[in-house]
């Protein structure tokens, strides 16, 4: 008897009380469906005593035969099914149950076992879990966006290597704060880029609020450093014109065709890059999107088409 | 793993879960505390005032509470042990193991109140005059054992949230007298008096019509829900404040879901206004005015039901990625395993999947993976669609992300596996959002051949 003061069930039941438990539970359990049983034939019995009306009120034995029923005969009936019933039962388990929970357990205590040495490194890192509140935009930075982008946004973090597009280098990017936040609601399609939608807009402005301490990204892109003769400026408004515009579109927004890339390309009317990003990128492209390698244009004229972009940006 | 994974169409498994334990809340907190504390309370002051009329309103009401408790009641709290076995056999397992016998004693304890009630009810007649005070310590006795049944329980309830030292030491009584075990359980029976008393108003409001009798209960429910609304208030910020900031930073959002985190004034004003409300109502009941009250009793009903499924949700949503925390993850992939699984393969160590799926077929391996590892929250086709969450992303990008799930959402639990069958998913996730594949459709159970033999 020593197991029922085991409370916590550390150690296994002896036989005789899990038997002695198991018989109490299903005698139980199957009064219980005898009951439901028996409601139920009851309601049904009246269901059709109602529905026939007056008819079978004259037949006289219904009432009788209930009054019996319910009184002495159910109780025989239910010691006659139920003791063979529950013996049959035990029978079974004896020989059947018990050996397959047997089995069980022993199964049970090989995984423990084979689980057991995660256990402490599980531990550790639920506690440091435990730790961290994502509510800051430094901690959802690190959390959420740096295996991707890198510690340091330069969009090298150590899953980089597993993209086919690149994740982008956030440090070199300039843009409006809502052109911003509309990215990190919807995502960028086509790419790895998931929304964020799962902070609610207040960690998203502090994500935001931090990343444009660290990187000045909310804002317009700086001067460019190198000096353009305005014959190559004409010859890379040709290009544009020609060449860019058709994905771009003519005021930098995109174009008709361009808005069913995956990804698209961004809006220049909101969104730069610091000049000599985006100086990487037409020389480059942009690695797994249609952005192509603009390596064959002299470089003057390459800075010429980030003077395009940069005052399209300022216009608006 | 060692179970069959069932997922419900539609609703998924954690709704279906949420909408019955909600609705078995509201009757266990709301009627079989809340209500039946006014009955006794009313029968109470029928006897001290000699009052014909609090005793028959008390009669009629109890009527009408013992139907709905050992009803619907009853029905919905076994519901809870059926939908878990089915859902989350090991879940449900794993906290039997940890809270046996407090499940024991609330096993005695409900029983006992139904026995009790019923005395109660069909004693009513009988026990008149010198035994009418015995009939009153029975109602007392009821409410006793209600109460033992809620400490029983938040006692495990909050465990889930806070299970304080318990992940490492496995001591049962820092488990059951967590951290935030006193603020729920005050809470718990703040808002069941309160919305018992509104409950109570209502039956009175809409059954009752003498004039005098009105005005006198009005205002003492008035009373009762006032103080109902500033403890609930009270014992709330306890609560909060008592819960973890890893956890609680995720409660506006459990709330308002992504929808309208964008918006995330509309969570205090929601409140602001419900609270409003409701303490327009008391003071409208505290002043006896009976045409505001009429008008106000159902929309406040239904807002403290609205703060209730706020209340759960939230207790619910912010444990986040565990279902015991320190111990197992919400998809009930123990922590420990977790990093087995990520080492030695899910797939290899399914005794379930094993048993059941004839040959190594790429689908149903993505299929069990995310039934495995999604599943407990995600639907396909239903309520958080999967297909709505990565619509737009690439198969590489799936593959990244699968292995910084917990990191990268924080109330989401790792995705457990090889690299290999992190690939197995994410092109699973991506088919899947590209129309290519479909499950079992139109039930969007996982479908899996059985072995043949």
């Amino acid at each position: 008897m020593s197991g029922l003061f085991d409370l916590l069930l550390t150690k296994p039941l002896s036989d005789l009380l899990l038997r002695g438990l198991l018989f109490v539970a299903f005698t139980l359990h199957i009064l219980f469906a005898l009951l439901t049983l028996g409601t139920a034939f009851l309601a049904f019995y009246y269901f059709i005593h109602a529905w026939c009306g007056r008819r079978l009120h004259e037949w006289r034995w219904d009432k009788d035969i209930l009054r019996t029923f319910l009184a002495h005969k159910s109780f025989a009936v239910v010691m006659l099914i139920l003791v063979p019933m529950l013996l049959t039962r035990q029978f079974i388990q004896d020989r059947k149950w018990l050996s397959f929970a047997e089995q069980l357990q022993t199964n049970a205590a090989n995984y423990e076992k084979e689980l057991g040495p995660y256990s402490e490194e599980a531990l550790r890192q639920y506690q440091s879990n435990l730790r961290i509140a994502c509510d800051k935009g430094e901690t959802i930075y690190s959390r959420s966006c740096a295996f991707c982008h890198g510690d340091d946004a330069r969009g090298n973090g150590p899953e980089a290597k597993n993209l086919q597009i690149l994740p982008e280098d956030i440090s070199a990017v300039r843009t409006t704060r809502s052109y911003f936040h509309r990215i990190l609601v919807d995502g960028i399609s086509g790419s790895a880029m998931p929304y964020f939608t799962y902070f609610d807009r207040n960690k998203l402005q502090g994500l935001v609020d931090h990343l444009d301490k660290r990187y000045h990204m909310i804002g317009l892109p700086g001067p460019i450093s190198v000096k353009i003769c305005s014959e190559a400026l004409e010859q890379a408004k040709k290009v544009y014109t020609e060449t860019c515009s058709a994905c771009h579109g003519t005021d930098g927004r995109g174009s008709e065709l361009s808005r069913r890339f995956k990804p698209p390309p961004p809006d220049f009317t909101a969104y730069s890059l610091s000049p000599w990003r985006a100086f990487e990128i037409i020389t480059n492209g942009y690695p797994g999107t249609v952005m192509a390698s603009f390596l064959n244009l002299k470089e003057e004229v390459r800075w010429g088409l980030i003077e395009i972009l940069n005052a399209k940006r300022k216009a608006h | 793993m060692d179970f069959p994974i069932f997922q419900v169409p539609y609703l998924g498994n954690g709704t279906t879960i949420a909408l019955n334990a909600i609705l078995h809340v509201v009757i266990s907190h709301g009627v079989a505390i809340g209500v039946m504390a006014m009955i006794t309370i009313s029968e109470y002051i029928g006897l001290k005032r000699s009052s014909g009329k609090w005793e028959a309103f008390s009669k009629d009401l109890l009527k009408l509470a013992v139907i709905i408790i050992t009803g619907v009641g009853a029905v919905t709290g076994v519901g809870i042990w059926f939908i878990t076995s089915a859902l989350s056999p090991r879940g449900i397992g794993s906290m039997l193991r940890v809270f046996f016998w407090p499940w024991f004693i609330e096993w005695v304890v409900f029983t006992l109140e139904v026995i009790v009630i019923l005395i109660y009810y069909f004693t009513w007649k009988r026990w008149t005059g010198e035994k009418k005070r015995a009939h009153i310590y029975l109602g007392f006795t009821y409410l006793l054992l209600a109460l033992c049944s809620a400490f029983l329980i938040t006692g495990i309830l909050g465990f889930m949230l806070t299970p304080n030292g318990w992940p490492w030491s496995k001591n049962f009584w820092s488990a059951f007298f967590n951290p935030t075990f006193l603020p729920q359980l005050l809470l718990r029976i703040a808002g069941g008096f309160g919305l018992g008393i509104l409950f109570s108003a209502g039956f009175l409001l809409f059954k009752r019509r003498e004039e005098l009798f009105r005005h006198e209960a009005l205002r003492f429910f008035g009373k009762g829900v006032l103080i109902s609304l500033v403890g609930s208030f009270i014992f709330s910020w306890w609560y909060f404040k008592v819960v973890p900031s890893s956890f609680k930073t995720n409660a506006i959002f459990s709330v308002l879901t992504s929808h309208f985190s964008q918006q995330p004034e509309l969570f205090w004003m929601a409140n602001l206004i419900a609270g409003a409300l409701i303490l327009l109502f008391s003071l409208s009941g505290l002043r006896g005015r009976i045409l505001p009250s009429k008008v106000l009793i159902l929309p406040v009903i239904l807002l403290s039901i609205g703060f209730v499924t706020e209340y759960e949700t939230a207790r619910e949503f912010i444990r986040g990625p565990y279902l015991m925390p320190g111990y197992m993850f919400a998809n009930r992939v123990l922590l420990k395993e977790n990093l087995f699984f990520d080492k030695n393969g899910t797939i290899e160590n399914s005794y379930w999947y094993n048993q059941t799926v004839t040959r190594p077929d790429i689908i149903a391996q993505g299929a069990y993976l995310f039934g495995q590892n999604c599943s407990a929250c995600h639907t396909i086709g239903g309520i958080n669609d999967i297909g709505d969450r990565v619509r737009g992303r690439s198969e590489d990008g799936f593959f990244v992300i699968l292995k910084h799930t917990h990191e990268m959402v924080p109330f989401m639990p790792p995705c457990s596996g090889t690299d290999n069958e992190r690939r197995i998913l994410a092109s699973f996730l991506y088919q899947l959002s590209a129309g290519e594949i479909e499950i079992g459709a139109p039930s969007r159970f996982i479908r899996l051949r059985l072995k043949k033999k």
